[in-house]
């Protein structure tokens, strides 16, 4: 066998399905029988799920990767659990940054004895002074880049609601793509739907199969990125009834929305206002 | 569903026995290689990696008493060569949209995408972080706070605190993780089949 070492960048071609039949085969032996290699295997792929997760991968490997990782519903679970577990994590460690304030720093700092002495004053002041610098260019950073993300939000926000108003739903627009998709709780085996964003496609309409009887007064979509951490909110969405039993249409602006893996949640309201019913959707954006 | 396996029991003390002399070290060489065979067979877009691991142990669990005198070398690689086979005969298969004897090309229903919404899964996880030494908790969740660029910085500060590599730190993170990712399976299925107390 040829014992050329296994790098990170050849577990990633590997794992992405590009490399040539002979070396998958070498390196699945090695994966089986050399524990270094089946780490360096393990280690390229988390990573390579962060990077997807993160949005970091290019358009041709999250293209890829999809097609590695999200035609098996065991893989697409993996994915998911790995996205909870980031999302809580990240939400976890927020909700600690919130509770530890500034301020409470600067007591801390202040009620330090060294502080008092005379001849620590002055670098101290120094220390302080810098420390106050950075975080204000850290500040304003952040800012910006949470601005410029708000932006793209509210952005998305306003396409949402104005392709799903029901005077935009009864127009049927050229440049639309229809996709039915059944609610994950009745899918069979087969891979997400799959959209692939086309200079001729602007919008993607969803027809969202609901399987339950019971009458409804409006529905409230929530559609959110696997491992993302933005939601949207779509409400007052209206039922129909066609061949397929009841469908509820969703409109998304299909250019707008980076790669990767979605899913909607919908749920019904019932006329006397109690919440009805909840179907969870998923579909993919390709590159 | 995964095929249930055909071996005999004899048979499967056999094929334990030629992994390793020691039946605990066997048991464990097995499962470590069963999990290592669905990785190959899931990496190489089979669908239905447990069926053909299951058929991979079946094949080699009937050639065990010739191959304990005839093959010299390392077992998983006579294992491998059976999955690569398989893997083979799975592709053609597929291209000639043939079905399969003996187990799914197209797969069974994913149970995992039967009732399952994000909020089992966040409860689920929330159990499931409750089961890890309190260590371990801080460990993962520590791990996973922050994302891109703030990431490497905070991992590799956390590395620092531990006295550790950042790739030990990985892997450490990547067993912790693959257990809890094993109970939120198991307490995801749980909610599924309408048991609360998991």
């Amino acid at each position: 066998m040829n014992e050329k070492p296994m790098t990170k960048a050849v577990a990633r071609r590997f794992l992405l399905g590009t490399v040539e039949d002979s070396e998958r085969q070498r390196i699945e032996s090695l994966f089986l029988i050399d524990s270094k290699t089946q780490e360096t295997i393990l280690i390229a792929e988390d990573e390579l799920v962060e990077d997807y997760l993160e949005g970091s991968l290019s358009e041709t490997d999250t293209a890829k990767f999809l097609e590695q990782y999200a035609h098996d519903p065991r893989q697409r679970r993996k994915l998911r659990i790995v996205g909870t577990i980031r999302e809580y994590a990240q939400s976890e460690a927020l909700r600690d940054h919130a509770e530890s304030s500034v301020l409470q720093k600067v007591r801390s700092f202040l009620s330090l004895g060294w502080a008092s002495e005379r001849r620590l004053n002055i670098p101290i002041a120094v220390a302080v002074a810098t420390v106050l610098v950075v975080t204000m260019v850290w500040v304003v950073r952040w800012n910006t880049q949470r601005m410029r993300d708000n932006n793209f939000r509210l952005a998305i926000e306003q396409q949402l609601t104005e392709l799903n108003a029901p005077s935009s739903l009864r127009e049927n627009p050229p440049q639309m793509v229809s996709l039915v998709l059944p609610s994950v709780s009745l899918r069979s085996a087969n891979s997400p739907a799959q959209i692939t964003p086309q200079a001729a496609y602007r919008i993607a309409e969803l027809r969202l199969l609901w399987p339950h009887k019971a009458e409804s007064q409006s529905y409230l979509a929530v559609l959110r990125r696997v491992g993302g951490t933005e939601q949207f909110r779509i409400a007052n969405l209206a039922d129909e009834k066609n061949h397929d039993g009841k469908v509820v249409r969703l409109r998304l602006p299909a250019q707008s929305l980076p790669p990767g893996l979605y899913q909607v949640s919908l749920s019904a309201s019932a006329s006397d206002g109690l919440s009805g019913p909840t179907e969870e959707y998923e579909f993919m954006i390709g590159g | 569903m995964p095929r249930n396996s055909e071996f005999l029991p004899e048979q499967f003390d056999d094929l334990l026995a030629w992994l390793n002399q020691d039946r605990e070290l066997a048991s464990s060489a097995y499962l470590n290689l069963r999990n290592s065979l669905l990785r190959i067979f899931a990496w190489n877009r089979c669908a239905d990696p447990e069926g053909l691991t299951d058929e991979t142990f079946d094949r080699v669990a009937r050639q065990v008493p010739t191959l304990r005198e005839t093959f010299k070398g390392n077992p998983r690689l006579y294992f491998y060569g059976v999955a690569n086979n398989l893997i083979k005969e799975y592709r053609k298969k597929v291209n000639s949209h043939v079905p399969m004897e003996g187990f799914d090309v197209a797969g069974d229903p994913p149970q995992e995408d039967q009732e399952e919404t994000s909020e089992r899964r966040r409860e689920c996880l929330s159990r499931c972080l409750g089961k890890l030494s309190k260590e371990k908790r801080e460990l993962i969740l520590t791990y996973y706070a922050k994302e891109k660029q703030a990431k490497i910085i905070h991992r590799a500060e956390m590395a620092r605190q531990l006295g550790v590599s950042i790739e030990a730190l990985r892997v450490r993170m990547l067993r912790i993780r693959g257990n809890l990712e094993e109970c939120i399976e198991q307490c995801v299925d749980q909610f599924a089949e309408g048991d609360e107390t998991v």
